[in-house]
């Protein structure tokens, strides 16, 4: 068994246990101190930071939703000033409102180390060429699987999303062993690899760190046999911090949190009581040591649930199942988060407000979405030139809204009936 | 080994310590940094059992030690070097040393102890006889730390040790505190006010701030943190970014 940080990844229970409550401490002494949203959220409840004892006694403290992260934008959730700040990324917007979240230096330091924990899990070695095809730039995934693959002091190579074909050239030339992307990249990857006609056990592939969505059994088998290469899943969430947040090992059976790191609880999204091991819920994050950035009890609207039994790989800290979508629905298109309810915004700022369903499917390997409208009285046009610009209209604020494009469709209420307003046919 | 938690102390009136929680492992330096009324030194004494805790606990070995006075704690093998050296100016050098013994019944260890003493603080050895107010400041210190080694703890409290002293001298009383460190697997926990000396010194450092800590972690990361600057500046370094 390797491990890149084995005193942390193995540390016993009862000591790890110590370690955290003292960061927990902290980094609520911290955020009392320099956030002012935390302060009043505290005194509301009439809290102090010091009436936490005990990890356990965290439950006592109000949640964190994206609400509260959208009306501090931009730098209200900071904890220090932005001098102190060295890197800032932008998790996708789930509504009108955008948010943002900062590093410090050592929060970037720290955020190497772990995705390098679940890299080492995962084999990967300094005699690794790892070929990161998550997106760089505002997103965290790029940037936050580069820092670590270079910590481990594997070859990189940056290729980001997309120019699939030069993706493979790149593959097949620069002898990749490691390739970082999402599971849905992974499928137009090995779509192309066959309309190329590239055999793909020539490539040198043996390992795919994978996330970014959940990712189902059935997705895991084809990647693993189209490539030939094992995947290793991991978890991460942009305003936490980026990937990195709890990843495989070898063994396969759920997701490590690294929990010197973080605390991670499950919650029953609507009563927002906390579920026992096994129960599936939505994940509530508490950093310990981020800097700039720290959240206390986040929603993170992921669906997962809580394995305390130990693994056979050494590793002391606690796994989560696995993930199973989005409390509200959200889901993915080419790596982007699209939230139903931002949808229904977007239409009723240009004045339609008929019932509509989101239809998500594949094209070869192509990801297409389109948006359905049920017809009904002021969207029906007696000219196809009216309708077709009518269309064209909302398409248009679609894609300056989600930053997706999406097709949008006329269809009978018939169509959209008892389907739920996300209809997802992807593999 | 030993594991402060949710520690509260009142000193007079002042609530000094506010549920601080904080662990030393064996054979590991720890520095805990704050400036001046921070609640440093209110911890080693809360720990020593000089100061009562008002609620909290302090275990040592896994042993509850939180309402136990102060010489039984030494005996379980924690020894404490206040701040301002506090050796007995009008005993000599040798005296001192003896006092440090007080807890032990072992005559013959003892002697062999001190000639240790002596060999670890030459100084110590050539001025044995003087009084202990005749010596330097760095001297001092030195038997100060003979003294807290004496009870042969397994665990040092080191009061900011280097306070008012030249920096040659207080780069050699470092070498020796690491030297026991290193060489005797010595655990110790150091107060500093000189964050750049003690985090060079120690693995990892917790900053305390009005009672409570603001930040743990390894010596190298805290370097770079702003609460560290804060400490070091001894004001408030608080700025906001128009």
């Amino acid at each position: 068994m390797t491990y890149f940080d084995p005193v942390h990844e193995t540390m016993p229970r009862e000591e790890l246990d110590v370690l955290r409550l003292e960061r927990l401490q902290s980094t609520l002494n911290r955020a009392y101190l320099n956030v002012a949203h935390y302060r009043r959220a505290f005194d509301d409840v009439g809290i102090l930071p010091e009436d936490i004892m005990s990890i356990d006694d965290l439950q006592s403290l109000p949640l964190t939703t994206r609400e509260d992260i959208e009306a501090n934008y931009p730098y209200d959730m900071f904890a220090v000033p932005l001098r102190e700040v060295v890197r800032m990324h932008r998790p996708s917007a789930k509504s009108s409102k955008p948010v943002v979240t900062g590093y410090t230096r050592n929060d970037l330091i720290n955020w190497a180390r772990l995705v390098a924990r679940y890299m080492v899990a995962s084999g990967v070695t300094k005699d690794d060429v790892v070929q990161i095809a998550f997106r760089y730039g505002l997103l965290s995934g790029g940037l936050g699987m580069h820092a670590a693959a270079e910590l481990i002091g594997a070859s990189v190579i940056p290729t980001g999303v997309g120019n699939t074909a030069e993706q493979i050239m790149i593959m097949q030339d620069y002898l990749t062993t490691v390739l970082a992307c999402t599971p849905r990249y992974a499928l137009v990857l090995m779509d192309t690899v066959k309309q190329m006609h590239v055999n793909p056990r020539a490539l040198r592939l043996k390992t795919g760190i994978m996330g970014g969505e959940p990712l189902s059994l059935e997705l895991r088998k084809e990647i693993e046999s189209g490539l030939g290469i094992e995947v290793f899943d991991n978890y991460g969430s942009s305003l936490v911090m980026g990937p990195g947040i709890a990843g495989e090992c070898q063994v396969h059976e759920g997701l490590h949190v690294y929990e010197d790191y973080f605390i991670a609880e499950v919650i029953d999204p609507k009563s927002l009581k906390r579920l026992d091991p096994g129960e599936k819920g939505e994940l509530v994050i508490t950093t310990l040591t981020r800097e700039a950035y720290p959240l206390i009890r986040y929603r993170t609207g992921d669906i997962t649930s809580i394995m305390e039994d130990s693994c056979p790989c050494g590793r002391t800290h606690m796994r989560l199942s696995g993930f199973y979508g989005r409390v509200d629905n959200s889901f993915k298109v080419k790596g982007i988060m699209v939230n139903p309810s931002r949808i229904e915004q977007i239409l009723s700022e240009q004045g339609v407000d008929t019932r509509f369903q989101v239809r998500v499917y594949m094209e070869g390997a192509r990801e297409l979405s389109e948006v359905l409208l049920e017809v009904k009285e002021g969207l029906f046009f007696d000219e196809m030139r009216a309708q077709e610009t009518f269309i064209e209209r909302i398409e248009r604020a679609m894609y300056a809204g989600l930053g997706v494009r999406m097709k949008v469709k006329i269809v009978p209420g018939a169509v959209i009936s008892g389907r739920g307003v996300v209809v997802d046919e992807r593999p | 080994m030993l594991v402060v938690s949710n520690l509260h102390c009142y000193y007079g009136r002042i609530h000094a310590l506010k549920g601080i929680s904080l662990h030393v492992k064996s054979g590991e330096i720890v520095v805990l940094i704050g400036g001046n009324g921070a609640g440093k030194s209110t911890a080693l004494k809360a720990i020593s059992g000089i100061v009562q805790a008002a609620s909290g606990t302090v275990t040592f070995n896994n042993n509850d030690i939180t309402h136990i006075s102060p010489d039984k704690i030494v005996m379980a093998g924690i020894s404490h070097v206040p701040e301002g050296r506090r050796i007995f100016p009008r005993l000599t050098v040798e005296d001192n040393l003896l006092l440090g013994a007080f807890t032990r019944r072992d005559s013959s260890e003892i002697k062999k102890d001190m000639g240790k003493m002596k060999e670890l603080f030459p100084v110590l050895a050539n001025r044995s006889k003087q009084y202990a107010g005749t010596l330097s400041g760095g001297e001092q210190q030195m038997l100060a730390i003979a003294r807290g080694l004496m009870s042969r703890p397994s665990l040092l409290l080191l009061d900011e040790p280097t306070m008012g002293l030249a920096p040659v001298i207080a780069q050699d009383i470092y070498r020796q505190v690491i030297y026991l460190n290193k060489e005797q697997g010595l655990a110790i926990l150091i107060v500093e006010q000189n964050a750049r000396i003690a985090l060079g010194l120690a693995e990892r450092g917790y900053i305390i701030e009005t009672g409570r800590i603001m930040l743990e972690g390894n010596c190298r990361e805290l370097k770079q943190s702003n609460e560290i600057k804060r400490a070091y500046l001894g004001k408030d370094y608080r700025e906001v970014w128009e």
